[in-house]
């Protein structure tokens, strides 16, 4: 850089102030006053050698251009013609280039916050005063940002330890005490076996579902966090009066009676028939459990794809439909395709439970001439109803909340209705909407508690029915 | 000034002047900060698995730690549509990643959490000199906002333009679209090369995403420049039947097509166009398709171009982050000018630094240049909740339209209506 | 036809069709209810396709009257609708012919015509026509029924065969094109079913992906030490509940279920917080428990039910014998419950070897990812590499596969001492 040794006209001198804690994070404010400044010219800043911002200085009227708000990036800048008693908004153009305005030869004071200003150590700071063709003056000096960063508190994990504390010992006191209760008779032996499954269970799920319940007498949302307030019963009255809320549970409950139904009565089938002696068992078990077997993730797209109007499907079908532009066209499809998925785990357990009939009661069914039929409704099935009522009731549970299937095939779509659950939404699909999508987590987990208490009803009913029948046969 | 002084003056500055000429490096805001780094650095990356792309980020990644070999690296990649759930969970149960890239509309999720108070992410205005920050496309920073705060460093953008075969055109004898097509050209062409299995133009017709150029060059707009919802504003109806009559009026487009069956289609050679981004443009070079590139179409009516939303990624940093001078440091370095430009030439990333709009290598690659061309005429996408929202509703005026429940205008009515109440 | 007959050859007659009926009635039967149900889906297609319905008509008229014929016997009207048949097959066929030969087409040509010409064949047969009009010889009808027990056992196996090859080609289906998607070059997802490019470059590239041996690792890990631990947890309980009806045990049992209630989705926060709070955050333990805890209501309700359809005068009897509960319940209940305990096995390894949301939460680290995350990771927003999707499926699919193999054994295994139950 060149240097001219001119003889000085006007005398420059440049007095700058910094000040570390009043601008905020990261940012140092500094000060600078311009002695007998004419014609045009820049203030640059420098810090760690390196060039940081610039106010172009204008001798004349602002004109049109604009004195924006403050805070729009934190480098603020102000000017001052009475050296610092009063400060007025810098002017910026369109993009934002700052420019000081003043009329006269008159002390001019230019007062900015840098940003990007060290905290752990000290930069180097040089204010370099400009005309139109040199550098006039310049000012070196060092400067840090105090203010400290606060760092956001981790997240509060009492009441998780208290939660799970107290649950542990509840569960110890109460199966303590169910001993106790039992004390005169064998049964109470039964208790230390189960202690243990069921000490993991309610550790792991109870905080966070009675987290879930407890949130959903909240107004909890994503944007307030830790601000939650309770809002009574406000989230259920919502649920309940939401558009389309009859139509998802009804199609939930299609859904799944649909599913369950197929699911035993198919997998059942095909159970039996694996009993019987046929050639190739292995290799038909083997095949069949596919559908289990394979990542459900794929299985599902592949699904997807192949109902394309130009997919697999519609070739073999010699159509060209597309599966999933009608409501129930679509409905089906993801019917379809869940059955596909669960039958082999119903095929699986159910062949587990065969295995319990003894053969010579066949034989003997057999030897005296009880047809294939009569065999399978006075024997078979009623031998198998232990194993299968529990196992329906699993099963509709599971397709009750089913996620994966409908978000993969469809997302809940075809979405014929605004701001409601779309056509093949099951309750579940579309709690996840309101909770991720708008980030509604009180609502969402109404939504949540309204499907287990439908879910705890439904079991409870089944289960004393199962039980009514049981005692008959 | 008092002459005694000024002279005092003039000596010092002499000597200051020499002194700073000598250790002065007067470069135009290199990008590099010079806190201390140190610590350990927790990164998430998005990348899909073994791809292009993560190469050269790891690459890029393993640079920076040369350079800085006291510091702890821990690379994490996380499936990209899951990322914003796991990054949420982690951040609320207070294992936050230190680093994390987002698109801009992720951010859009993202930063409207408040913890107890405080955002997830970090604003980093405070964090940047102007000169450092006059290296980006101002459009690129502003992308990365919300509510005024600076989410992100960006560091890539992306939006779609038009594909052509040559080999098709060649065939139909039709002259390659150029800047100067309208959507009567466009439309014409599309016609002219639908025949039999051949597909003129193939697009989704049922997604949002690729409508929004055209929505835009009907002179509609997603929001008014105050930021209200606007989906039913002035020619959006019209654009919307426009894309819609393209299948179920021309029978231009097959039926349930959607991007993995365009991209099939094209794939295979019976699409002549496709409107589709960068990011799968090595696809189909790779297929030895003779491809190109060109501008999305002026709308007849209008007289308007067809402008893309442009979709910017960008390296966020936590707010829990104990060690945030690393992370910016390392967020600097991977938006710097040399790993973009390599990540540009090498996996077709489009750069957001704006020295690199005019660099020579990058010219001469013509895909490239006419990726940048198009996104410099794209709009941004804004970040916003209402943003999010849009991609909620819209599917659903765009359902009922094309089923012919609603017409395209009462269509656009609804979903604005509903915008308005979601983005309250 | 009845025929004016001899009177003293009717006793005989009736007698020989009162017990005797020839297996090709039967089969005849089921054929025709075969028809009909076949007959519904031919019609939901033909209504997607809006065309073709009549050949359908035809056949589901055919099979309606074919099963009152058979009960009525009447020869006449069975030859009648057996061609109804016959021709529904072959309209469908010209049909097809005509517009689109599919698979669909070919598949209910192809039964249709076998079933109405088979039924013409059978009719015409002298032996069926004596039978229908009351002609049989005593002698004839006991050649009958000898060839019924012959035919019976291999028309059933036949049977057997054909349904199960039938849903065999319905699972299979998204099988093969997985299969072909992992094997064919290029990573897209659609694309012409054929193996005319066969490529192991996808396999390739997942071997010897930066971390699929991680991520392989990390799931048998975890998922063994899920089987191990479930079953820990799950057989003690499960046997509890069967032999011991202590208070609250209905209660306990019930509440197992409620935990599967509650959609999950929603508490992962909190849960995540449960993780932390006990360290378990990125470890082989966390994600072990969790999935132990979800199959937990399966397993104990499965083994449960099992365990009671054990009589307990086996275990009096061991104890008689001098046996501790203990060994009791090691030396005897348990291999009796092996089927039980395969089921519940398979079922707890696969609820962690395919399980995706608590694997990607739980671990912030990707070197503790499992192989269902490491799978997600291949899809991003631009593109996905269906290629090495498809083939990393199947990877992760082969353990499944081999354990089920292993496992056949313990579920095929019937009772085969007579004296253990009954």
């Amino acid at each position: 850089m060149a240097v001219f040794l001119l003889p000085v006209v006007s005398a420059q001198s440049l007095d700058v102030q910094s000040d570390s804690s009043a601008a905020g994070f990261k940012r140092v404010r500094v000060s600078v006053e311009i002695d007998s400044f004419s014609g045009n010219g820049s203030l640059e800043f420098h810090v760690r050698e390196t060039f940081h911002s610039a106010v172009i200085i204008i001798q004349g009227q602002a004109g049109e251009m604009s004195q924006p708000l403050v805070g729009e990036w934190y480098d603020d800048c102000w000017t001052s013609n009475n050296s610092g008693l009063n400060w007025t908004g810098i002017h910026r153009d369109e993009n934002g280039q700052a420019h000081a305005f003043y009329s006269s030869s008159q002390t001019l004071s230019i007062r900015c916050d840098l940003t990007g200003i060290s905290q752990s150590k000290e930069d180097n700071l040089s204010v370099r005063l400009f005309d139109e063709n040199r550098e006039l003056d310049r000012f070196d000096s060092s400067i840090i940002a105090l203010t400290a960063d606060i760092l956001p508190p981790p997240p509060d994990s009492r009441p998780v330890i208290f939660a799970i504390g107290s649950i542990a010992l509840t569960i110890i006191a109460l199966f303590g005490y169910l001993r106790w209760k039992d004390r005169k008779s064998m049964n109470r032996h039964g208790l230390a076996f189960v202690l243990p499954a069921f000490l993991a269970l309610v550790l792991l799920s109870f905080y966070p579902v009675a987290y879930g319940m407890v949130l959903s007498f909240t107004d909890a949302h994503e944007e307030s966090i830790g601000d939650e307030e309770f809002n009574g019963l406000e989230n259920y009255l919502d649920v309940f009066t939401s558009g389309g809320f009859f139509r998802v549970l009804f199609f939930t409950l299609v859904w799944t009676f649909t599913n369950v139904i197929f699911h035993v009565g198919i997998g059942g089938a095909l159970a039996m028939l694996l009993q019987q002696k046929v050639r190739g068992k292995l290799a038909y078990r083997t095949l069949l459990l596919l559908p289990w077997a394979i990542p459900s993730y794929i299985s599902v797209l592949v699904w997807k794809g192949m109902f394309h109007p130009e997919g697999l499907v519609n070739v073999l079908l010699g159509t060209e439909t597309d599966f999933f532009s009608g409501v129930t066209e679509a409905q089906t499809m993801v019917i379809l395709v869940n059955i596909w998925l669960g039958v082999p785990f119903m095929m699986m357990s159910i062949s587990g439970a065969l295995q319990s009939i003894p053969e010579d009661l066949h034989e003997a069914a057999k030897v005296e001439g009880v047809s294939d039929w009569a065999r399978l409704r006075h024997i078979t099935i009623p031998l198998l109803k232990p194993t299968v009522v529990p196992l329906a009731l699993m099963g509709f549970i599971w397709t009750f909340n089913m996620f994966n299937v409908i978000f993969l095939l469809t997302n809940g779509g075809p979405q014929l209705w605004f701001g409601e659950p779309g056509g093949t939404d099951i309750l579940i699909t579309y709690v996840y909407d309101v909770a991720f999508v708008k980030g509604e987590l009180g609502l969402a987990a109404a939504w949540s508690v309204v499907i287990f208490i439908m879910l705890m009803a439904f079991s409870w009913a089944y289960t004393k029915g199962s039980k009514a029948t049981e005692a008959a046969v | 000034m008092a002459p005694a002084k000024s002279s005092l003056s003039i000596i010092l500055t002499l000597l200051l002047l020499s002194a700073g000429c000598l250790s002065d490096t007067l470069d135009d805001g290199a990008v590099t900060s010079t806190e201390e780094v140190s610590g350990n650095l927790v990164i998430w990356s998005t990348y899909e698995t073994d791809s292009k792309e993560e190469e050269a980020f790891l690459d890029s990644v393993s640079a920076w730690q040369k350079l800085h070999p006291e510091v702890e690296l821990e690379v994490t990649s996380k499936p990209f549509y899951q990322a914003v759930q796991a990054y949420k969970i982690a951040a609320l149960g207070g294992e936050a990643p230190d680093l994390m890239r987002f698109s801009n509309d992720q951010l859009g999720s993202i930063a409207p959490v408040r913890d107890r108070g405080n955002p997830l992410l970090e604003d980093l205005r405070p964090w940047l000199t102007p000169a450092q920050r006059s290296v980006w496309d101002p459009i690129a920073l502003e992308s990365m906002r919300y509510d005024d705060a600076l989410m992100a460093i960006p560091v890539s953008q992306d939006c779609v333009s038009l594909f052509f075969n040559r080999a098709l055109f060649d065939e139909a004898g039709i002259n390659y679209p150029d800047e100067n097509w309208t959507t009567a050209d466009f439309l014409s062409a599309a016609q002219e090369m639908t025949f039999g299995e051949q597909v003129g133009l193939s697009i989704p017709t049922k997604d949002p995403f690729r409508w929004f150029s055209l929505n835009s060059g009907y002179g509609g707009s997603l929001f008014t420049a105050s930021g209200e919802a606007n989906l039913d504003g002035n020619g959006s109806a019209d654009a919307l039947r426009f894309w819609l009559d393209l299948e179920l009026k021309h029978e231009i487009v097959p039926t349930g097509t959607n991007v993995e069956t365009m991209k099939q289609q094209f794939l295979s050679g019976k699409a002549a166009m496709i409107i589709d981004g960068p990011w799968h443009w090595p696809t189909y070079t790779a297929a030895r398709l003779d491809v190109g590139q060109a501008l999305l179409p002026i709308v007849e009516e209008t007289g308007l171009r067809m402008s893309p939303m442009v979709g910017y990624k960008g390296w966020a940093v936590s707010k829990q982050s104990p060690n945030k001078e690393t992370a910016i440091s390392m967020a600097l370095y991977l938006s710097s000018t040399e790993v973009v430009k390599n990540a540009a030439l090498e996996t077709m990333t489009m750069p957001v630094l704006i020295n690199l709009y005019d660099d020579p290598d990058i010219h001469s690659d013509v895909a490239l240049r006419g990726f940048i061309a198009q996104a410099r005429i794209g709009f941004p996408a804004p970040t916003s909740k209402g943003m999010s929202a849009i991609y909620d509703i819209l599917p659903t005026a765009i359902e009922n339209s094309y089923i012919g429940e609603m017409s395209t205008q009462a269509a656009l009515t609804a979903a604005n209506q509903q915008l308005k109440e979601e983005m309250q | 036809m009845s025929e004016d007959l001899a009177s003293s050859e009717l006793p005989q007659m009736d007698l020989a069709r009162r017990w005797y009926i020839p297996y090709e009635m039967e089969l005849m039967r089921r054929g025709a209810i075969l028809v009909i149900l076949i007959c519904l889906p031919m019609f939901w297609i033909a209504s997607l396709r809006g065309d073709g319905w009549q050949s359908i008509a035809m056949g589901l008229a055919g099979g309606l009257l074919a099963v009152w014929a058979l009960q009525q016997k009447n020869r006449d009207i069975m030859l009648v609708s057996s061609a109804l048949i016959l021709l529904s097959g072959l309209m469908q066929a010209f049909f097809a012919l005509e517009v689109k030969v599919a698979a669909i087409d070919v598949w209910y040509s192809t039964i249709t015509v076998a079933l109405g010409g088979g039924g013409l064949w059978v009719l015409s047969s002298p032996h069926m026509s004596r039978w229908l009009s009351s002609r049989l010889e005593l002698e004839e009808a006991e050649r009958g029924l000898a060839r019924n027990n012959k035919l019976s056992p291999r028309w059933k196996a036949a049977t057997t065969h054909a349904i199960l090859l039938h849903f065999v080609v319905i699972v299979l289906v998204p099988v093969i094109w997985i299969i072909d998607v992992a094997f064919s070059p290029g990573q897209s997802a659609s694309g012409e079913l054929g193996l005319s490019d066969w490529t192991i470059t996808h396999f390739d590239a997942v071997l010897s992906g930066s971390d699929f041996w991680t991520w392989g690792l990390n799931s048998v890990i975890v998922s063994v030490g899920t089987t191990i631990v479930g079953l820990m947890l799950a057989i003690p309980a499960g046997y509890a509940f069967s032999r011991y009806k202590f208070s609250g045990h209905g209660i306990m049992m019930f509440s197992l279920l409620l935990v599967q209630m509650f959609p999950g989705i929603i508490i992962l926060v909190p849960y995540f917080m449960v993780m932390k709070t006990l360290g378990l955050l990125n470890t082989s333990l966390g994600l072990i428990l969790a999935y132990s805890v979800t199959a937990l209501p399966f397993c104990v309700w499965m083994l449960k039910g099992w365990f009671d359809t054990i009589p307990r005068e086996l275990e009096e009897a061991a104890a008689l014998d001098g046996c501790t509960t203990f060994s009791t319940f090691w030396r005897i209940i348990l291999p009796l419950s092996l089927p039980a305990i395969a089921v519940t096995a398979l079922f707890s390894f696969l609820a962690a070897w395919n399980e995706f949301l608590l694997a990607l939460v739980f671990n912030t680290d990707s070197s503790m990812y499992t192989l269902p995350v490491g799978l997600a990771s291949y899809i991003s927003e631009s593109s996905a590499r269906w290629g090495d999707f498809a083939a990393m499926s199947l990877i992760v699919s082969l353990p499944v596969v081999l354990l089920f193999i292993f496992f056949q054994k313990s579920l095929i295994q019937g009772l085969s001492s007579g004296s253990v139950k009954g």
